[in-house]
């Protein structure tokens, strides 16, 4: 058995190479038996059959359609790389449409329901704190003669020159809590909208050959249009001085800087000894004592007032600043870099701020949890 | 075998040059694998096409343990097993068949049928031609005899002479190679 096993052993290692054809041992192998000659025949035989069954083979035929098979898969492949390509490119764009489309439902929806406009308070010349939802059509007279009523409802706070009104200067200060903004028209017929947690100090009555307002936080102002006096805006280290024209000053004392975005018409913006004029569509930044101009899009320094807050390539940080001095909330960030992010999107104000953190989720890659009136930013997890 | 690693690597980063280069390297000696298994010409044909486009679809995917070569024939073997039960329902296969061994037989058994063809190329004519018949194709000797006119004798004689002009050349080209071999380790 073992000696059948040796031998079987010679002619495969003379079939594979191993051995030489006439190694003088495997000779003598082929010699003992007319059994090991067919067997090493058979062996050559069968290599030759191979080689005849090579012969058969198309393999140009085979080779055309293994390419034909296989470039259409690479189209496939392309086809379907490319889009993902293009949708990872679109991403963005398709989760800011989506941001807007979704938003637009509610639109039109200001049924003050959410807002806190009975929180907003007037301080009078005298220090006396009025609570607007206390004003009526009967409205309540200040120490210079003139009557303050409420228009239409809650709507606007009105004053009326009376005849006996003196030239005294006294002034009102008007305070916007979270969830609220308020719509003012001033003794000139000055439109402005405050914003929430804003504050405007104001002439109840112009006197003298300017008209001067002191604001923290942010308002539009629609200056009523009189050349002769112009309409002064002071914050804290900045003015913005107008004739006639609209445009939005924001200046609250825990954002990192100031801004006047201008609407329409002229105003001329100054900052210490620096003065700069800014035309329609342009803003003025003030950080840190300088004083920068650029263009930008107006629209969410010109449209807060309505029933939406636009954004538009914003930092993730001021963006969440209006929407908490909207919804009244404190803000977080899970890791360092989340507020740096920039979006373009809009959010409703009047509706419940869960929704609006469900938007945001769904059109970012951000993961918002709010609890007790905090809310935590962090990275989706994957 | 001339294949290198290189044209395997050219595969998997989806160069078809290199794609190209194996398949003419090894889509003979596979077809032949899986001839001898399904015994059809058009179902071999269809396994070997079968298998490169795999490959290809599947090159970044390409796990090998042996090696490429043995990748290759398992792949071939396995298959070619699949089309014959698939065909042939209740038909026993061969033990030898479904042997895992018979795969590097088959490997070693390509490397030989290499080796001949030039062997087999330098019969003379004659004698080539009544082998062939009479191995390869398996004709009786008597046809053949009756075929070009000759005895059943000289067939005989003919056929040993095959035999043995191929043990002779395939002495001659295994030296050959030990001298290749020798060269290349000086």
């Amino acid at each position: 058995m073992d000696e059948k096993r040796l031998n079987m052993d010679i002619l495969k290692e003379v079939l594979h190479g191993k051995r030489p054809h006439n190694d003088t041992l495997f000779l003598k192998w082929l010699d003992e038996s007319g059994e090991h000659q067919r067997l090493y025949e058979e062996a050559l035989t069968r290599a030759a059959r191979d080689l005849y069954i090579k012969e058969s083979f198309d393999r140009k035929g085979v080779w055309n359609k293994v390419l034909n098979e296989t470039s259409k898969h690479d189209r496939v492949r392309f086809m379907r790389r490319r889009f993902m390509r293009y949708a990872a490119v679109m991403l963005p764009f398709v989760a800011m449409v989506a941001w807007w489309l979704l938003n637009t439902g509610d639109a039109g929806q200001k049924v003050i329901v959410a807002a806190n406009e009975d929180n907003i308070v007037l301080y009078l010349s005298n220090g006396e704190k009025v609570n607007i939802s206390q004003l009526d059509t009967t409205g309540m007279l200040e120490s210079n003669g003139m009557k303050i009523v409420m228009n239409g409802g809650r709507d606007q706070i009105v004053y009326e020159n009376q005849n006996n009104t003196s030239d005294e200067l006294i002034y009102n200060t008007l305070s916007i809590p979270t969830r609220a903004e308020y719509c003012l028209t001033l003794g000139d017929g000055t439109k402005v909208w405050l914003a929430a947690t804003s504050k405007l100090r104001y002439p109840v009555h112009f006197v003298g050959d300017c008209r001067e307002v002191y604001l923290e936080g942010e308002a539009f102002f629609d200056v009523a249009r009189d050349t002769t006096k112009p309409f002064i805006v002071k914050c804290d280290d900045f003015s913005v001085k107008a004739l006639g024209t609209s445009f939005d000053v924001s200046c609250y004392d825990d954002d990192e800087y100031a801004l006047a975005t201008l609407a329409s018409g002229k105003i001329e913006v100054t900052l210490g000894e620096e003065k700069r004029i800014l035309t329609p569509g342009e803003q003025a930044m003030i950080r840190e004592k300088t004083l920068v101009v650029k263009e930008v899009n107006i629209l969410p320094y010109t449209s807060w007032m309505e029933d939406r807050l636009y954004f538009f390539n914003e930092k993730l940080e001021s963006i969440m600043k209006r929407i908490s001095r909207w919804y009244g909330m404190e803000v977080c960030y899970a890791h360092p870099g989340i507020q740096e992010l920039h979006f373009t999107g809009n959010v409703p104000k009047y509706t419940d701020i869960k929704k609006v953190f469900d938007m945001l989720e769904f059109a970012t890659h951000l993961d918002f949890s709010l609890e007790k009136g905090k809310v935590v930013i962090s990275q989706k997890k994957e | 075998m001339v294949l290198d690693m290189n044209d395997v690597e050219g595969l998997r980063q989806g160069d078809r040059s290199c794609f190209e280069n194996i398949f003419n390297e090894y889509s003979p000696d596979l077809y032949v694998v899986a001839y001898r298994i399904t015994g059809n010409k058009s179902m071999a044909e269809d396994i070997v096409q079968d298998f490169f486009v795999k490959l290809w679809v599947n090159r970044e995917k390409l796990s090998i343990y042996k090696s490429f070569r043995y990748y290759c024939f398992s792949a071939i073997h396995y298959a070619s097993l699949n089309a014959v039960r698939t065909k042939y329902r209740n038909t026993e296969l061969s033990e030898e068949l479904e042997d895992t061994f018979s795969i590097e037989r088959e490997m070693e058994q390509a490397e030989l049928s290499e080796k001949i063809r030039s062997a087999l190329d330098s019969l003379p004519e004659k004698c080539r031609i009544i082998f062939l018949e009479a191995c390869v194709e398996e004709h009786s000797y008597l046809e053949i005899a009756q075929k070009y006119d000759l005895s059943v004798n000289t067939v005989k004689v003919q056929v040993s002479k095959a035999y043995r002009i191929l043990r002779e050349k395939l002495t001659r080209e295994q030296l050959f190679i030990f001298f290749l071999i020798f060269l290349k380790s000086e």
